[in-house]
């Protein structure tokens, strides 16, 4: 019966003596209950402090305030072929980019660059507007000038094929990806507004100055892409969702984030297929640059000069003319074109 | 000799592990860096394999004739001196070696256990399945670094900055440098991760008990050059042994040195570790003397086995044939990527790498499971619940290294269709409800829109329904992914080809 213990059984032996050496505590129902507790409230803790650190911000956000500014003129349409003249000229119409921003801000550009095209197609901004308005932005003494949109197809590709990361990167700007913990649910301002939170991203409502940079382009059938459309692209959460009822969305959304200078590029408009588009036959040259602090007019403007159509049948431009976002009376308007 | 050449291999190796570390890394798109394809493309069993299983000719590239070159005249160099695999668990090793003291010595004929298994793999791929993707230590390196580690490092970068940032306020400048440069802008992640990493793990853990374990008994990489490198022109210079004291055998982590001072040039992977072993015994004279491996004394010759083995594989692939011309194989159940070769071929050409997946920028090709065949298991699959194939994006075959799908000019890769959508007049808002909406339109990046609004009369309301133009659809799946019907049954679904 007695064999001799072979190395193997002498290993394990050792391991188990030893395990049992480490384990030997003087386990009492006190003891017991005392380290259950201690490892209750050291789960609790952490996990708490871990939903803490990792949570998206929960707590609203309050609508962004916008400085009071009177402008020369109501709305600056500058048609020429040089796009850099014409983007400062119409900013120079309603007053000058000094009116919007002044020394150390942070200013927001908010260009369209949500698909992957090139330039060309005119489904995204012109790279040299969106270059141009960081300049001035700069000129006016900005401090800080963020970049972002929140794309359709892939970041990367969208900011890399429009061209607008390189130029407004060229300009001095700071190109930023957008990132999903960086919303906040924006609690929207008037009371009865159709969505009580959507989340809005951060840095868009904490800036001192917003400028927002559409390119003109049809949306589906008989509608339009401008300034008040351009503001889901500071709109987090399911951007299908947000088809539904769409007008009266973004019209609360404008007013939560109330861009203080609306820049609308049309120099090349996309007349079909959009927004997306794809065909250059559908890109119209309108060399046009138009400038207002008021979405509803610079819309109505918009439809009417470049696409022929009353902006006051385009449901989010009506809807947001009710909100009383903006007037989009243009026969009453003050405005003033040039060309160059 | 002293032991400068096992340094030099040690800093070979590092450099070469850091360097296919970067490039694996930085395997995007738009490139930033060298593209991987051509690493896999250096494994002879897996380029061998796959185009036997496929009947397919793979693209030969440089690098399979420079490390076979280097088997005919050095020996398994790559083993040793490249693998990244190998090196990973000579570095485990490493960390491990103050704590364990290994007997690297076993019984010969173990070691034909790999040639069994390669052998077994070309029978396999004869009939036309392509294994050795399960076993190819480039591929699992690969799936495990792509599919597995990346996600994984680029979420824990994320999570890690997010939480400097929201609770103490730094980092910010860091993190955005580092999304805008370094990692994808995107998070990304994989179905089966977890298997990847297991499968990557075990070999590594099996260190513990013999250093190379994985090289010595089951690489099929490291079989194929060995076949290669049964005799090479240049040998290992050892001492005649007197003393049989067995140091150097039981030191060796290939088994490739025998106690009697003999070596196995096509065990031996270069490690250059004897050339730093003190020798017990005085200075002798030296001498070459081979052993062959064999089973009961008789050694198999490069000759024979290239004679028995092309003989074998001559009467499978007659055979092989027969069974593919009654083509009882179905066609794809799942979406491929635009550039997929024909089904059968695609399977057996892919050898599951995740190059493919790790560049897609919507991240929505994902590994398959059975949904195409026990044959089709972890082959990338479009995911339209996850992403959808961009449209102006061409990566998936500029990466893939066997060409199961074919790099594509972005021209081609446009009129390339992977898929045909089809609207669920179900599940439709507008042609269920009436209730209006434009979202697939708006997002089908075809120029003249594959989906097209016309006017309808639904539930006594007229209204704008979506139908599809399957003549220019290129089932690229964005309508279906961005369809704002919630869920697994949406209001357009793209069915496989």
């Amino acid at each position: 019966m007695n064999r001799p213990e072979t190395n193997l059984e002498a290993k394990v032996r050792h391991a188990i003596s030893k395990a049992k050496e480490i384990l030997s505590l003087d386990i009492t129902r006190k003891s017991f209950l005392k380290a259950l507790a201690a490892g209750g409230a050291f789960l609790a803790f952490s996990s708490n402090r871990a939903k803490k650190a990792f949570a998206q911000s929960t707590k609203p956000m309050a609508p962004r305030v916008k400085r009071s500014v009177i402008t020369n003129c109501d709305l600056a349409a500058v048609t020429g072929e040089d796009i850099e003249k014409i983007t400062r000229k119409s900013v120079e119409l309603l007053g000058g980019m000094g009116k919007f921003v002044k020394s150390g801000d942070i200013v927001v550009v908010k260009p369209n660059m949500s698909w992957n095209r090139t330039p060309e197609y005119a489904a995204t901004v012109n790279p040299a507007v969106a270059a141009t308005v960081v300049k001035m932005c700069f000129e006016s003494g900005a401090k800080t000038v963020k970049v972002f949109d929140n794309t359709c197809n892939d970041k990367k590709l969208c900011y890399e094929n429009s061209g607008v990361m390189k130029a407004a990167k060229g300009a001095g700007a700071t190109v930023l990806y957008m990132d999903d913990w960086k919303f906040a649910p924006a609690k929207m301002a008037k009371p009865g507004a159709l969505m009580n939170e959507w989340p809005v991203y951060k840095d868009a409502v904490e800036c001192d100055a917003f400028i927002n940079v559409p390119i003109a382009k049809t949306h589906g059938l008989g509608t339009l892409t401008l300034s008040i459309k351009n503001l889901m692209g500071v709109c987090g959460g399911s951007r299908s969702q947000m088809h539904w009822e769409l007008e009266k969305k973004l019209a609360e959304v404008y007013d939560f984030v109330k861009p203080d200078l609306n820049i609308i590029d049309a120099y090349n408009i996309l007349t079909a297929n959009g927004p997306r588009g794809g065909n250059l036959s559908d890109v119209v040259k309108k060399a046009t640059v138009i400038a207002s602090a008021d979405p509803v007019l610079a819309d109505c403007y918009a439809a009417k000069t470049l696409f022929n159509v009353d902006g006051m049948k385009i449901p989010h431009i009506k809807f947001a003319a009710g909100y009383s976002i903006g007037k989009g009376d243009i026969a009453k308007a003050n405005i003033k074109t040039e060309k160059i | 000799m002293s032991g400068k050449l096992k340094i030099a291999r040690i800093i070979t190796q590092t450099a070469a592990f850091l360097f296919i570390a970067v490039a694996f890394f930085l395997l995007s798109y738009p490139s930033k860096f060298v593209n991987t394809r051509d690493f896999f493309l250096s494994s002879p069993a897996l380029v061998a394999l796959a185009a036997i299983s496929a009947q397919y000719a793979i693209p030969l590239f440089l690098t399979v004739l420079i490390f076979a070159a280097a088997a005919l005249l050095f020996g398994r160099v790559f083993c040793g001196w490249v693998c990244p695999y190998g090196a990973v668990m000579d570095f485990f090793a490493f960390i491990a070696g103050p704590f364990k003291k290994w007997n690297e010595s076993a019984p010969s004929k173990a070691l034909m256990s790999k040639y069994v298994l390669l052998l077994f793999f070309l029978i396999l791929a004869v009939l036309g399945f392509q294994f050795v993707w399960f076993f190819e230590p480039l591929t699992v390196f690969g799936r495990f670094f792509n599919l597995a580690l990346y996600p994984f490092i680029n979420l824990a970068v994320d999570k890690g900055f997010q939480y400097a940032i929201m609770n103490y306020g730094f980092g910010e400048g860091a993190y955005y440098f580092l999304r805008g440069n370094v990692f994808d802008a995107r998070q990304i992640s994989f179905a089966y991760s977890f298997s990847f990493f297991a499968l990557f793990i075990i070999p590594v853990l099996l260190v513990l008990y013999k250093r190379r374990f994985w090289c010595r008994y089951i690489c099929p990489l490291g079989a194929s050059l060995g076949i290669l490198s049964a005799n090479p022109v240049f040998k290992l210079n050892l001492p005649e042994c007197k003393l049989h004291c067995g140091k150097c055998e039981n030191m060796c982590r290939a088994n490739a040195i025998k106690r009697e001072g003999t070596y196995i040039p096509g065990e031996c992977v270069m490690c250059m570790e004897c050339t730093a072993l003190e020798c017990r015994q005085p200075e002798g004279q030296s001498g070459v003397r081979n052993e062959k491996l064999g089973v009961n004394g008789k050694g198999i010759t490069r000759k024979q086995f290239l004679f028995w083995g092309s003989g074998i594989f001559a009467a499978l692939y007659m055979a092989g044939r027969k069974v593919y011309a009654s083509g009882h194989y179905k066609l794809s159940q799942v979406i491929r990527p635009p550039g997929a070769i024909a089904e059968r071929e695609f399977k057996q050409a892919c050898v599951r790498c995740g190059n493919c997946m790790k560049v897609c920028v919507t991240n929505g090709l994902q590994p398959a499971m059975t949904e195409s065949g026990i044959d089709g298991i972890w082959t990338p699959k479009m995911d339209n619940y996850i992403g959808y194939c961009e449209y102006n994006c061409n990566a998936c075959g500029l990466v893939c290294p066997t060409q199961a799908i074919e790099s594509l000019s972005m021209e081609e890769k446009m009129k390339r269709s992977i898929g045909r959508a089809e609207i669920i007049k179900d599940v439709c808002l507008p042609w269920k409800d009436g209730t209006s909406c434009l979202v697939c339109e708006e997002h089908c990046p075809v120029p003249d829109k594959a989906i097209k609004f016309v006017p309808e009369t639904i539930n006594g309301k007229s209204v704008e329904v979506p139908v599809i133009n399957l003549d220019i659809c290129v089932g690229c799946g964005v309508c279906q992914n961005k369809c704002p019907v919630e869920g697994k049954n949406r209001g357009v679904t793209v069915h496989p080809l």
